[in-house]
């Protein structure tokens, strides 16, 4: 009897462990939820023209992101997700821009997308989101 | 006795075929049609002027027609001029802008050498203009690592308005502005960074007026830097009318000529002038074999980014979240508002509507690909 209590109870409990690391792992957006969270608080700062950085890795790559007290925005692709080819890591790796913008009217394009509201902004990380639009 | 006048007769039946067989062979340029590219010293004192000596290297084409030839620009422009023997090109003197004055260069001799290698010249020029008026000289030195031509073309006839083949017309009308067009980039790189910036001062000068209601002071280096941008643009705008000049001679024979039509629409796009560059754009479109062409224009992209493959959505993760997120930014990108036609996008398509998303971008579409260009190299 206490064989078959224990037995059943070892499974339960196992049965149990198995669910919990299942449901944490097939949780939609446990992987992405710190990404959009650490973008939401970087576009809040930089919002206020808050002085802030923060290094954030996303499916295109990693960017550093910083603002500044006088509402500058930049963004430097610091590193293409290792799939890219090596010729457009060496392209485009390293390469910023630099996006002047007045204090609550920032805009979030800049942090969630690559090619949104670039249009204020200057430098070589912009020429080359244009000139990739030829290979669209 | 016999037998020695014998042997000297033998002696000489054998060596002198021989030696006549291993004789250099020598070429003569006022044989030959075509262009080949040359890596060229470009050594210009300025010292006549309170300059330096500067010395550039360029990829110019030079454009043999027979008894003529036309160099690429190496700084004063392109020059055409009559070979007055096999390997002598003969230029005369002209004069060219130079801003903010005028330059006006000696007639000089252009020496070749006979394995077709190397060639050099040298000429003086008088500048003259609301700066004042000096004298200087450019001594220019080729190099080809390509040998002779195949073969050369002994029988001279004139250039045809179309070439043989669409390809050979594609190199050969287009490659002396398009090497005046490259070498003009680095001027637009100049003339983009000076206008970022003055454009970024004079944002932080508006807030603060904005907030403050009076301007900041305006430091000397952005002064300097306004002076710089007026200059720099003035040298484009000469540099500018003539390669147009030349792309719109292109134009008259074969006004749907691709190269031609393309890269006038990058010269009116860095001009401003957004109209006049869509409707190139469209033009070059219009050639019924633009198809034909795609794979070459888009070989030679890929080439100016030094990439290996053209990259597209399906090889590359950046390029299709740009193509992802196109539609989403209302291709609102620069400022225009322009709905996607389709979803299915050709090179040359993309082109057209590149055009009009760039209405705003300052720096050229060949930015670094007009650098590597096939025809730059």
């Amino acid at each position: 009897m206490r064989w078959g209590t224990s037995l059943t109870l070892f499974i339960i409990l196992s049965l149990a462990a198995l669910s919990a690391g299942c449901a944490s792992n097939n949780s939609a957006t446990s992987q992405n939820t710190p990404v959009m969270q650490q973008k939401a608080a970087f576009i809040a700062a930089a919002n206020n023209c808050t002085n802030t950085n923060v290094i954030i890795t996303d499916e295109v790559g990693t960017f550093h992101y910083t603002s500044s007290d006088s509402c500058t925005f930049t963004k430097t692709l610091v590193r293409l997700n290792e799939s890219e080819m090596q010729e457009m890591k060496t392209m485009l790796q390293g390469k910023g821009m630099t996006c002047n913008y007045t204090q609550g009217s920032f805009d979030p394009r800049l942090v969630t997308s690559l090619v949104g509201g670039i249009e204020h902004c200057s430098g070589d990380l912009k020429d080359d989101i244009t000139n990739m639009m030829l290979f669209t | 006795m016999s037998k020695c006048v014998l042997a000297v007769i033998l002696l000489m039946v054998i060596i002198i075929p021989v030696t006549a067989d291993v004789s250099p062979a020598t070429w003569s340029w006022n044989t030959y049609q075509g262009t080949v590219m040359w890596q060229v010293t470009v050594v210009e004192d300025q010292t006549g002027c309170q300059g330096p000596v500067l010395t550039n290297t360029y990829t110019v084409p030079i454009q043999f027609r027979g008894n003529s030839a036309v160099m690429g620009d190496v700084g004063h422009g392109s020059a055409g001029g009559t070979f007055t023997s096999g390997n002598v090109l003969h230029i005369q003197s002209r004069s060219v802008a130079d801003p903010p004055g005028e330059s006006t260069l000696s007639p000089y001799d252009v020496f070749f050498t006979t394995d077709c290698s190397a060639f050099t010249a040298q000429y003086s020029w008088d500048y003259s203009g609301s700066d004042g008026s000096c004298k200087g000289t450019t001594k220019l030195n080729g190099a080809n690592n390509n040998g002779c031509p195949a073969a050369a073309i002994t029988t001279v006839t004139t250039a045809p308005a179309v070439a043989t083949t669409q390809e050979e017309y594609f190199v050969s009308q287009v490659s002396v502005p398009r090497s005046q067009f490259l070498n003009m980039l680095p001027l637009f790189d100049q003339r983009d960074q000076l206008g970022n910036k003055i454009g970024s001062f004079q944002f932080k000068s508006d807030l603060n007026h904005q907030n403050t209601g009076e301007y900041l002071p305006e430091p000397p280096e952005i002064t300097q830097a306004r002076a710089d941008l007026k200059q720099i643009q003035d040298q484009i705008a000469a540099k500018s009318a003539e390669i147009e000049k030349e792309y719109q001679e292109v134009l008259v024979k074969d006004p749907t000529n691709i190269q031609a039509n393309w890269d006038m629409a990058q010269l009116k796009k860095s001009e401003n002038q957004m109209d006049a560059a869509i409707e190139y754009a469209q033009n070059a479109l219009k050639n019924p074999d633009s198809d034909k062409y795609e794979s070459a224009i888009e070989n030679s992209i890929a080439d100016g980014y030094n990439l290996r493959v053209y990259p597209s959505p399906d090889n590359s993760n950046f390029v299709a979240t740009v193509k992802n997120q196109l539609p989403v930014a209302n291709q609102n990108v620069f400022g225009t508002n322009v709905q996607s036609q389709s979803t299915e996008r050709g090179l040359l398509t993309n082109l057209r509507d590149f055009e009009i998303y760039a209405s705003s971008k300052t720096a050229l579409l060949y930015d670094n690909l007009v650098n590597q260009a096939t025809y730059g190299r």
